[in-house]
């Protein structure tokens, strides 16, 4: 154990003279300190203009489409007010916000629970446990939507099976469009709450073991070492799920595509869906840029929410 | 020798990274055989997955064996993928593929979007007298007849933009050993359709029997109903027709047809619809022979092998015209290869020979030309090939040659259909709704 001498204590004249440390530079400052640093200069270029190609080419160039028209004439933000009065589009943007807001906090619920069953010392072979469990996650949108779509058919589909069993009359689940949107929530639950459970499972081996023994000593329920203990450890991986699973589960077009292919008319039209038909279908990039910018603010102010709220804020009690 | 370091290193990342974007280097041969790989030419060709893809591969060995020093590379792609691929290479002027195997619905894009070669000119493409004039017409441009808008009435003579190769149109399939049990005639009108279905539907029975079946997942093979039924889109200035009186009434026959599906059956796709026929419980339905015949007929797995009868879609009224949707495929030179002259050569091979047609039907390909359809011994395989062939020469319509048509038939049409048949909304109001949604997508469209 080191100990630090107390220089604050000291008297001034009995401080020898030491040279100040250098001032703090900002990252971009110390990095392209060029003198210092010519080989790592050059070294990060490749990669910076390889950067630029990939990132910021697309964001300019769906800007550009954005502004514009067809056929080439400047429309300024014409193509975004024509979305305020697109009703097929805010239908798209509706279903996609409640998919987000259904599919996530059950995802997290889901993920949640078997991670603690799996943390716990219940859950024996925990490696066993979590490669299964993750099966979901390794099984492609499109091939979980087939599979879905085989276990949700009227009358040989395994969905229906327990309702039949006990007398009911099976449910048509793609049939009608609100159906349609629990039996898509449901095939997003069980392809995304995967990840939740992964994320949150990492976050729960964080947890010192420890604290649970002092909390325990001092008579705190399991409830109380759970909420008051657990939780505010998890919450950065809670932040990082709930951006996630929003993500996953609103930009969901896969899925869609093999199951409902956005029917029973358009009642399952997602913005993803909208998008893709407005832009391979109806040959509109122009205006599907507007709509794919109107995506990435919704998931922008998703994100920033959850994580001011999940996180930083929460952290900082 | 300092200042050189820095730059050697950069020199030396660019380079890893320039090689990695090079095309792979042949492999190398030895002796004589070097020399010949050096001449050599691959031939990249894309199409859909399926019996198309099935036809081209299978013909491979022997075009190659006939024409040393051209390679065939065949990449299939799912139906849709593939017309966002079609679009991706007109936008990136590729020469990624140097033939494109191509739907004839995408002829208004793949020409508009400088894709192809005019076949006429460059090569002195012709006309065969053994193929139906009209499987030469839906390739040609600009489009001969039919609806035209403005950008391509270019008053030009109607070139060759592509061979067909594939001469598919869509049939109606029913179970010819059920309309025997019940004493009915086929249907030759779609009242007769729906009289059959009304006769023969059975939900409650044990198994169940349906008396119609669709592919009714977002409203496909609705613009054939909705020609059968002497509707449209499109009148011949390209004013929209589908709200008139013929195109309410297809959407309100679906809408009629939607009470004898299976449950759910306004949600299926191919797989499903085949299914419910080949387990024996649907009477009948509109389908592409390519997709659902061959499986209708494979004793394996079939339970109605040798007891549907095939024929041409069902007319509006008696002695109405028995009007079908095309659906032939066709190879595109891409205007962007760099290895025009050999794949002329494939296409030539493929296209101008009797006897490699025939091959390519046997395949699992669908013929286009005349007396491949008749072949006896194909028949005896293929039962839908004589009514097929009959509803090729009625002639059949082809999908309206706008580049929005794909789109319109996809985003609109479909979706109507769908609604329909999902009881959300009556054949009137999805009509109504269509027509004027088909009008503002085509304000402004010249093309």
């Amino acid at each position: 154990m080191s100990v630090q001498p107390n220089i604050a204590a000291a008297p001034a004249s009995a401080v020898p003279s030491v040279p100040a440390p250098p001032a703090p530079q900002s990252m971009w400052k110390e990095l392209f300190r060029y003198r210092d640093n010519r080989v790592g200069v050059w070294l990060i270029v490749p990669s910076l203009l390889a950067l630029i190609v990939v990132q910021f080419y697309p964001i300019v160039y769906t800007f550009w489409l954005i502004l514009t028209s067809e056929k080439g004439e400047f429309l300024g933000l014409g193509n975004l007010t024509r979305l305020t009065t697109d009703t097929i589009f805010r239908g798209a943007l509706i279903f996609s916000l409640k998919m987000g807001i259904v599919v996530v906090p059950l995802c997290l619920l889901v993920g949640l629970g078997l991670a603690m069953v799996v943390h716990s010392d219940f859950a024996k072979n925990k490696a066993i446990w979590i490669s299964i469990l993750i099966v979901p996650l390794m099984v492609s949108e499109i091939v979980a939507g087939m599979m879905w779509k085989i276990l949700y058919h009227p009358t040989l589909g395994l969905v229906n099976l327990p309702l039949t069993a006990v007398g009911l009359e099976p449910i048509v689940w793609l049939q009608k469009g609100d159906t349609a949107f629990i039996a898509l929530c449901i095939v997003e639950i069980w392809r995304i709450s995967p990840l939740a459970f992964l994320l949150l499972y990492a976050g729960l081996n964080q947890v010192p073991r420890d604290i649970y023994e002092a909390a325990a000593v001092d008579g705190a329920t399991r409830w109380r070492a759970f909420w008051d203990m657990t939780i505010p450890y998890i919450r950065p991986m809670f932040a990082i799920s709930t951006i996630l699973v929003f993500v996953w589960s609103t930009r969901t077009i896969g899925t869609i595509a093999a199951t409902t292919q956005g029917g029973p008319g358009r009642a399952t039209w997602n913005l993803s869906w909208f998008i893709y038909g407005m832009f391979f279908q109806r040959l509109r990039p122009h205006y599907a840029s507007a709509a794919v910018l109107v995506m990435l603010l919704m998931t922008y102010i998703a994100g920033t929410l959850f994580v001011k709220y999940l996180w930083v804020e929460r952290r900082s009690r | 020798m300092k200042k050189l370091y820095p730059l050697a290193i950069l020199i030396m990342v660019m380079a890893v990274i320039l090689s990695a974007c090079a095309p792979p280097a042949a492999p190398a041969e030895s002796g004589e055989m070097a020399g010949e790989m050096d001449e050599e030419v691959t031939i990249n060709i894309i199409t859909a997955q399926g019996p198309l893809a099935d036809g081209l591969v299978a013909l491979i060995p022997a075009f190659e064996e006939e024409n040393p020093g051209i390679k065939i590379e065949v990449t299939p792609f799912p139906w849709t993928n593939f017309f966002e691929k079609v679009i991706s290479l007109a936008r990136t002027s590729s020469g990624e593929f140097d033939v494109i195997f191509a739907d004839d619905p995408w002829m208004p894009n793949i020409v508009d979007g400088g894709l192809s070669v005019n076949l006429t000119e460059e090569y002195g493409a012709t006309r065969d007298d053994d193929v139906p004039q009209v499987s030469y017409d839906v390739f040609s441009w600009p489009p001969p007849y039919g609806p035209i808008p403005v950008d391509f009435q270019t008053g030009e003579r109607p070139d060759l933009h592509a061979l067909p190769v594939q001469g598919n149109v869509i049939m109606f399939y029913v179970r010819q050993d059920i309309l025997d049990e019940h004493g009915l005639d086929a249907p030759v009108t779609w009242d007769d359709v729906l009289a059959i279905a009304d006769a023969v539907h059975c939900p409650d029975c044990d198994p169940p029997f349906y008396g119609y079946n669709v592919r009714g997942a977002a409203g496909s093979d609705a613009l054939a109903l909705l020609w059968s039924m002497g509707g449209g889109i499109f009148d011949d200035e390209f004013n929209v027709i589908l709200d008139d009186e013929a195109g309410c009434d297809a959407m309100t026959l679906y809408e009629q047809l939607s009470k004898y599906l299976p449950p759910g059956g306004n949600t299926y796709g191919t797989t499903e619809m085949v299914a419910e026929v080949v387990s024996g419980r649907a009477m009948m339905g509109i389908g592409w022979p390519g997709d659902a015949y061959a499986a209708f007929e494979d004793e394996t797995d079939s339970d109605v092998a040798g007891k549907m009868l095939y024929m041409p879609l069902p007319a509006a009224e008696e002695g109405a015209p028995h009007v079908s949707m095309m659906g032939h495929w066709g190879l595109v030179m891409n205007a962007h290869s760099e290895n025009k002259d050999a794949a002329w050569t494939y296409m030539e091979w493929m296209h101008y020979n009797q006897q490699h047609a025939l091959a390519y039907a046997h395949a699992g390909g669908i013929p286009f030309r005349n007396s491949v359809f008749n072949d006896p011994e194909l028949i005896l395989e293929k039962p839908w090939f004589p009514a097929q062939y009959e509803a090729l020469l009625v002639p059949p319509k082809w999908r309206p040659r706008s580049t929005q048509a794909t789109g319109i038939s996809l985003a609109i049409l479909g979706p109507a259909f769908s609604a329909i048949g999902a009881g959300d909304i009556t054949g009137q109001e999805a009509c109504e709704q269509a027509g004027a949604e088909i009008r503002a997508e085509m304000e402004g469209v010249t093309n």
